[in-house]
C-alpha cells in the first residue's frame, strides 16, 4: 500500500486550447523551425506516472493496464506536448540475462550483471522481438496510448543506449576495459548498438514518434573516449532512427558539459540533460549543429522538494536563461521520482503553457532553501583513517551513483584498515544540505578527507587504491 | 544414390553463377538445390527459379551455425527423401563449412535414399582473396576443406596475384585440383570427376551468431534513375562485403551485384517480387551510418530502410 497521497491542485489548472500546444509544437522544435517563442513541455514521468494511480514502480512497469491507467493520468494531469511511455533502462539487460533488484517506487536496477567475471559478447540470437522480456507490456501500452492521444501528443519510446547497456552486461569493470581492452568495448558497444536498432525499430513500429536513446553514462567517459570508442555505435543508432523517418533525442545525466560536443557529432535530432549542466551552455554548443535542446528542471531540490513557487520560479529562470528559444523543449532534468508532489509538475505544465500568468504570481518570490538545517562537516584531520564521501543522487537507483559507491564497496576488504565510507543520498534533506554545505555542484562526486576527488568520474580498482595509498601516507606518514 | 556436392566461397565469388551452369549442365537429371542465403532475403533462390528444379531456402545465417544449422539438417533429409539425383547446396558466403563431415554424419540414419558426399567446390574470388584469407576463419576453412578449388575472376588476375594466390592454396590445401575460370566457366564433366572429400578431420565450425556481420535491407524506390541508384552503390560499396538484389527503375527491371568496387547492374527479364538490396557490413555497425550519408548525398527520399 502507498502511504503518501497527494491532494489535486488547488491553484493551477492547464486550459486546452488557449495555446499552441502539443505534438505539432514538439515536431516544429525537433524539425528546427521557429515556434515563435512557444515552447514545448516533455513531462519524463516514468515510475512516477504509477503514483498517479495509486501503483507501485514495479506495477507500472510489469502490468500493461495500470501501466496504460497511469500514463492516461499523466496526459490528462500534465498536460504534455510529449511524454514517454515508459522510462526504464533495466527492461534491455533483463532479456539479456542480467539480475534485476526491484523497488517499489524506483525502476529496477541491474544487480547481477551477465559478464561481470568474463568478458562475452551476448548472442544474437537474443535480439529483442515484440514477445521478449516486458516488450509485449511496453508495446501493447504504445499502441493503446497512440491510437488514445497519438494525434495530439507526441510519444516517446525510450531505449537503452550502448555504453549504459554495454556497462549493464560487463558491470563496472567496463569502465576498466575502456583503457585495457579498447577492442572489447568497441565490440560490445556495437552489439548494444545494433540491439538498440532492433528496439527503435519495434517501438517505430508500434507508432513512437520519437526515439529516445538513454545514456545516463555518457557523462562518466571523456569526450576522448566516447569520440574514439562510442561514436560509432551512437551515430549508428541516431542514422538509423532518421532513415525510417522518425526523430531522435540522446538522454543524459550528470555533467555532460565536456561531452555536448561528441554528444552532437552522433547527429541526434534532440539532446536531454539534466540540472547538472548549465543551459545555456549547453544550448550554445548544440545550436553549432542546430540539435533541439531539453531539460532540465531540477528533480530533487525543485520537483520532488519545491513548492508549486519553486517550480513555477524554476521553469520561469530556466527560460529566462536561454536567448534563443528556437530549437528548445522544457522538461524535467531525467526520470521524475516517484514522490514529486502532482500539483509541482502541473505548476511546471502551466509555466510552459502560460508563462506570463505565472510570471505574475511569482513576483519577489525566492526559492526554499536549506540553509536552516545544522550540518555538521567532520574534522578530517582529527579522524585516524581517511574519510571517502559518497555524495550520490540515489545510490541504489541511479547508474553513475551505483558504480561510484562499488568502486569503494569491491575493494573495501582492501582498504579498510586505511579508510572509511560514508554514502549520502540527495533525495535526504539532510544530505540536500550537506551536499550544498560542501560546495559540490555535482553529483556523484567521491571525496577523501573533504577533497572532491572523482567529480562525475568513476575511477577504477587500480587507480583507487593509489589515491587512498597516496593520501594515507602523505596524512599519517607511513 | 543420390550425389550431394556443397557449393563454398565468399561473398560475391561466383558460387551462384556456378550453380546456374551446374543445374544447366544436368537439366535431364532431377536435382534439388539447397541455397543458403546470409540476410533475411533469399535473393539467390530467385536468382536459380527455373522449373523443375526443386528448390529450399535457408536464409538469416549460415547453414553450419548453431542458428540455423537444424533447419540445415532437416532440409537434406526432406530434400533426400525425394526421387532426385543430385543435390547442390550453395553455402552461404561467410559459411565455414569445416563441421560438413560431422553434420552428414548426424543425419546418417534419417536419410531415406542412399547418400554419396562428393565434397566442396569452393569458388574463390581471384579480385578479393588476398585481402580477406587473412582476416576472416571462414575464407580460410572455406579452402581447406575444398576437394576442388576454383579460381574465378581469372581476368581480375595480376600475374603476381597469381602467384601469391598459388602459393597460398599450396600451404593451405596442397594436390587439390584447381581451375582458374572467368564466370565460372569450367568443364562440368571434369570438375565434377576430379572432385572428392576432403580427408581433413571435421571441426567445429566458426559461424556463430556472435560474430555475424550485421546486414541491412533497403528498399528502393521506383522513382530513382540508374545514375542516381550508381552513386550511391558506388559511395556504400566500399563499406561492405557485398551487395545484391532486385530494383526497378523507370519501370524496368534490374539484378544488382556487387563485390568491393565491382558492381554489376543488369536488366532482369523476369518479375520481381519486391525491390529490395541487400547489403553485408565490412565495417560492421558502421554501414548504418555509411547508408545514412549515401542516401542524403545521392537518393534522398529515393532509397529508405
Amino acid at each position: 500500500m502507498l502511504s503518501k497521497k497527494w491532494k489535486a491542485p488547488f491553484l493551477f489548472y492547464v486550459v486546452k486550447g488557449e495555446f499552441e500546444m502539443g505534438k505539432e509544437l514538439l515536431m516544429k522544435v525537433l524539425n528546427h523551425e521557429d515556434t515563435h517563442g512557444e515552447i514545448p513541455w516533455v513531462p519524463f514521468a516514468g515510475v512516477h506516472a504509477g503514483k498517479l494511480k495509486g501503483y507501485t514502480g514495479k506495477d507500472t512497469l510489469t502490468d500493461a493496464t495500470k501501466l496504460i491507467e497511469s500514463l492516461r493520468e499523466v496526459h490528462r494531469l500534465y498536460e504534455p506536448d510529449g511524454m514517454p511511455i515508459t522510462f526504464d533502462l533495466q527492461l534491455e539487460a533483463e532479456i539479456l540475462g542480467c539480475g534485476l533488484m526491484w523497488a517499489d517506487y524506483n525502476p529496477p536496477s541491474v544487480n547481477q550483471p551477465l559478464f561481470d567475471k568474463e568478458k562475452g559478447i551476448p548472442c544474437k540470437c537474443k535480439f529483442p522481438t515484440a514477445e521478449s522480456g516486458r516488450i509485449p507490456i511496453v508495446l501493447e501500452a504504445m499502441h493503446t496510448m497512440k491510437k488514445e492521444v497519438g494525434n495530439e501528443t507526441a510519444l516517446y519510446g525510450l531505449i537503452t543506449g550502448p555504453l549504459t547497456l554495454g556497462s549493464h552486461l560487463r558491470g563496472s569493470d567496463f569502465f576498466k576495459d575502456m583503457r585495457k581492452d579498447p577492442d572489447y568495448v568497441v565490440e560490445l558497444a556495437s552489439y548494444c548498438a545494433e540491439y538498440a536498432i532492433k528496439m527503435a525499430d519495434l517501438y517505430i513500429d508500434a507508432g513512437m514518434d520519437i526515439i529516445a536513446v538513454v545514456d545516463p553514462l555518457v557523462s562518466q567517459v571523456s569526450p576522448k573516449i566516447f569520440h574514439s570508442l562510442l561514436h560509432d555505435s551512437f551515430k549508428a543508432v541516431f542514422d538509423h532512427i532518421r532513415m525510417k523517418g522518425v526523430k531522435s533525442s540522446f538522454f543524459v545525466c550528470g555533467n555532460a558539459t565536456y561531452q555536448l560536443d561528441v554528444m552532437c557529432q552522433t547527429s541526434p535530432d534532440s539532446i536531454a540533460v539534466d540540472e547538472n549542466v548549465d543551459m545555456p551552455t549547453a544550448k550554445a554548443v548544440t545550436d553549432q549543429y542546430n540539435i533541439a535542446l531539453s531539460g532540465n528542471i531540477p528533480l530533487t531540490t525543485t520537483m520532488l522538494f519545491g513548492t508549486q513557487q519553486d517550480n513555477i520560479k524554476g521553469v520561469l529562470d530556466l527560460e529566462d536563461s536561454i536567448e534563443n528559444t528556437q530549437n528548445f523543449i522544457i522538461s524535467p532534468g531525467c526520470d521524475m521520482p516517484y514522490d514529486i508532489p502532482p500539483e509541482n509538475a502541473v505548476a511546471c505544465a502551466m509555466t510552459v503553457h502560460r508563462p506570463e500568468e505565472a510570471r505574475a504570481m511569482v513576483e519577489n518570490y525566492s526559492a526554499t532553501s536549506f540553509d536552516d538545517i545544522d550540518i555538521e562537516i567532520p574534522d578530517y584531520k582529527s579522524l585516524d583513517k581517511l574519510l571517502i564521501e559518497l555524495f550520490t543522487i540515489d545510490p541504489d537507483q541511479c547508474a553513475a551513483c551505483t558504480y561510484i559507491v562499488k568502486s569503494v564497496t569491491d575493494i573495501y576488504d582492501e582498504i579498510k584498515d586505511k579508510t572509511d565510507y560514508i554514502v549520502y543520498q540527495y533525495s535526504i534533506k539532510e544530505d540536500i544540505a550537506r551536499t550544498q554545505k560542501m560546495g559540490l555542484k555535482n553529483l556523484p562526486t567521491m571525496c577523501i578527507d573533504g577533497d572532491p576527488v572523482y567529480i562525475s568520474i568513476i575511477p577504477d580498482r587500480d587507480q583507487l587504491i593509489a589515491e587512498i595509498d597516496k593520501r594515507y601516507k602523505e596524512k599519517f606518514g607511513k | 544414390m543420390i550425389n550431394i556436392i556443397l557449393l563454398t566461397g565468399f561473398l560475391g565469388s561466383g558460387k551462384t553463377t556456378l550453380l546456374q551452369r551446374l543445374i544447366n549442365h544436368y537439366e535431364e537429371s532431377p536435382i534439388a538445390v539447397i541455397v543458403n542465403e546470409f540476410g533475411e532475403i533469399n535473393i539467390d533462390a530467385r536468382l536459380l527459379e527455373k522449373d523443375g528444379v526443386k528448390i529450399a531456402e535457408l536464409s538469416n545465417g549460415s547453414v553450419f551455425c548453431a542458428c540455423i544449422k537444424e533447419n540445415f539438417m532437416q532440409s537434406i533429409i526432406e530434400m533426400t527423401s525425394r526421387e532426385i539425383t543430385y543435390l547442390f547446396i550453395e553455402a552461404s558466403g561467410l559459411a565455414d563449412p569445416s563441421n560438413m563431415d560431422l553434420i552428414l554424419e548426424t543425419i546418417k540414419p534419417k536419410v531415406v535414399h542412399p547418400c554419396q558426399y562428393w565434397g566442396s567446390i569452393c569458388v574463390l574470388d581471384a579480385d578479393s582473396f588476398i585481402d580477406l584469407e587473412g582476416v576472416l576463419p571462414a575464407v580460410k576453412n572455406q579452402l581447406l576443406y575444398a576437394g576442388s578449388i576454383i579460381i574465378n575472376k581469372e581476368d581480375l588476375l595480376t600475374p603476381s596475384n597469381k602467384a601469391t594466390i598459388q602459393t597460398i592454396i599450396q600451404s593451405v590445401n596442397p594436390n587439390t585440383p584447381t581451375y582458374f575460370t572467368t564466370y565460372c566457366n569450367v568443364d562440368i564433366d571434369r570438375l565434377l570427376k576430379e572432385l572428392r572429400p576432403t580427408e581433413k578431420v571435421a571441426q567445429k565450425s566458426s559461424n556463430t551468431l556472435e560474430n555475424q556481420p550485421p546486414t541491412l535491407i533497403l528498399k528502393v524506390l521506383p522513382s530513382i534513375t540508374l545514375e542516381k541508384l550508381n552513386a550511391f552503390l558506388d559511395f556504400v560499396a566500399p563499406f561492405t562485403y557485398r551487395i545484391k538484389g532486385f530494383v526497378t527503375v523507370e519501370e524496368k527491371n534490374y539484378s544488382v551485384s556487387g563485390v568491393k568496387s565491382h558492381l554489376i547492374i543488369m536488366p532482369w527479364p523476369s518479375k520481381i517480387k519486391s525491390t529490395n538490396l541487400v547489403l553485408i557490413s565490412a565495417v560492421g555497425i558502421g554501414l548504418v551510418s555509411a547508408v545514412a550519408d549515401g542516401i542524403k548525398l545521392y537518393a534522398k527520399d529515393l532509397i529508405t530502410l
